[in-house]
């Protein structure tokens, strides 16, 4: 019986020390399992809740939903307006580039997809999960996106769905360039804010990311934007990632310290963009 | 029928797991779901099914964070093992009791997750008075989520003719 009892232990740590050393290949597809087993649920789970909260709002007063539809009528007419003269210019734009000689600006190649499920199970990271996954084109380190600005980063990529670390989870970093005179940065995460509004469906709010190695003798204003540099190649340049709200030294004395606001929405995000290459669309 | 109560609470477990929202007023802390669940079959059933279940919950709260697979499943074998050895002299049919364990092993959990991650990693995933939240909230949700997973647990294995209890 003893010999049994040891040869027990002997089996249950031999399992341990090769389920923690498996190689990344096998343990991203046991993820992948696990991952793809529940997709379809919480994919249903969360289409029924936002269905649900978006429910009362379409159901509220008639009076006020006609004054809206009149009003995004002439919202909409003034766009086509804003449309049609951005097309003169962007032809003309083109034309322009041509003589110069100027090659067009690349556009994203990009994949739309839905968010299936906020949070990681576990709390520690602060991830989206997609319902877009290698089968569409996602690979890992690809840039996420909505027109506002920068989401994060796919990390976790199976067949069928793929996980998103937001650019607000404390472990994320990427290089950035300050719009009006081009200094660099580093910029990470910055957590959640402890007091944010949260609830199914809905985020934490994220607090202010920071920007650090900022050189000390530039002199940057509030409201400035921040974007992409492009470094580091993950993240192509130019793509927005949040606005200064105050600048510090930091506690070396040598760089400046920056705090942005987020220019992307992150706690309400439904639909996101993957840039799948930076080639036409 | 064991093993199809066990897929049911661990599947359900995860996906309601994944799906509750993180308190961010708690350091982003989530109901321990599966670990109640690996709790409930420590103190009823016997010690191999909870040692099974342990480690399936385990790699399956892994799979949907980024933690390495198999270190929440070391975790929550480490504290069925020692629930088992000890539950005899707890009082393993009081809610009470049930609360605390959940609690005390939410937050021991949350230390020894941080200590694996601080290990691993080049510089802190989190400041110290984060985790130390963090663990205030999953000692919290914890206490609420275990005796809760226990009631839920006990009332289906009943009314299926399974009385956990008998089966040690």
């Amino acid at each position: 019986m003893r010999d049994r009892n040891y040869l027990l232990w002997v089996a249950l740590a031999t399992f341990f020390l090769v389920l923690l050393n498996l190689p990344s290949s096998v343990s991203s597809s046991l993820r992948g399992f696990f991952r793809e087993s529940m997709a379809s649920y919480q994919g249903a789970v969360t289409r029924t809740l936002s269905r649900f909260q978006r429910g009362p709002a379409l159901a509220g007063n008639p009076e006020e939903v006609a004054r809206d539809r009149d009003r995004l009528t002439l919202e909409v007419a003034a766009l086509r307006l804003r449309v049609r003269e951005q097309e003169v210019a962007l032809r003309e734009n083109v034309e322009l580039r041509n003589l110069l000689g100027y090659r067009a600006r690349l556009a994203f190649k990009t994949v739309a997809c839905e968010v299936i499920a906020r949070d990681d199970g576990s709390g520690w990271w602060q991830i989206l999960r997609l319902d877009k996954g290698r089968e569409d084109g996602v690979l890992e380190g690809m840039p996420v996106i909505t027109p506002e600005g920068v989401v994060g980063r796919t990390i976790e990529v199976s067949s069928q769905t793929c996980d998103v670390l937001l650019i607000s989870d404390r472990s994320f970093k990427t290089s950035v360039r300050f719009e009006q005179d081009g200094s660099y940065g580093i910029l990470h995460g910055g957590g959640v804010s402890l007091n944010g509004v949260h609830g199914v469906g809905v985020l934490c709010l994220p607090s202010l990311y920071r920007v650090d190695y900022v050189r000390k003798d530039l002199e940057i204003k509030t409201g400035e934007w921040v974007m992409t540099s492009g470094l580091g190649g993950v993240f192509p340049a130019g793509l927005m990632v949040g606005r200064v709200v105050r600048m510090r030294p930091d506690e070396s004395g040598l760089y400046q310290q920056a705090e942005i606001a987020p220019a992307a929405d992150l706690a309400r995000l439904q639909r996101v963009l993957v840039i799948v290459s930076e080639g036409r669309q | 029928m064991t093993a199809a109560i066990m897929i049911v609470f661990l599947l359900g477990g995860a996906l309601l797991q994944s799906l509750i929202p993180a308190a961010a007023g708690l350091g982003l802390s989530k109901p321990p779901i599966l670990l109640a669940v690996a709790l409930y079959f420590s103190l009823v059933h016997s010690r191999g099914v909870a040692v099974i279940v342990a480690i399936l919950a385990g790699i399956i709260q892994d799979s949907m964070s980024l933690f390495p697979v198999g270190t929440s499943a070391l975790c929550f074998v480490v504290f069925t093992l020692v629930i088992a050895e000890w539950r005899e002299t707890l009082f393993r049919d009081s809610l009470f009791t049930v609360a605390i364990l959940g609690a005390v092993l939410s937050a021991l959990t949350t230390l020894a997750l941080s200590l694996i991650l601080s290990l691993n990693a080049a510089e802190a995933i989190a400041p110290n008075w984060w985790v130390a939240l963090k663990m205030g909230g999953n000692a919290v949700l914890g206490l609420a989520t275990a005796p809760l997973v226990w009631w839920v647990a006990s009332s289906l294995e009943h009314h299926v003719g399974l009385t956990g209890g008998e089966e040690r």
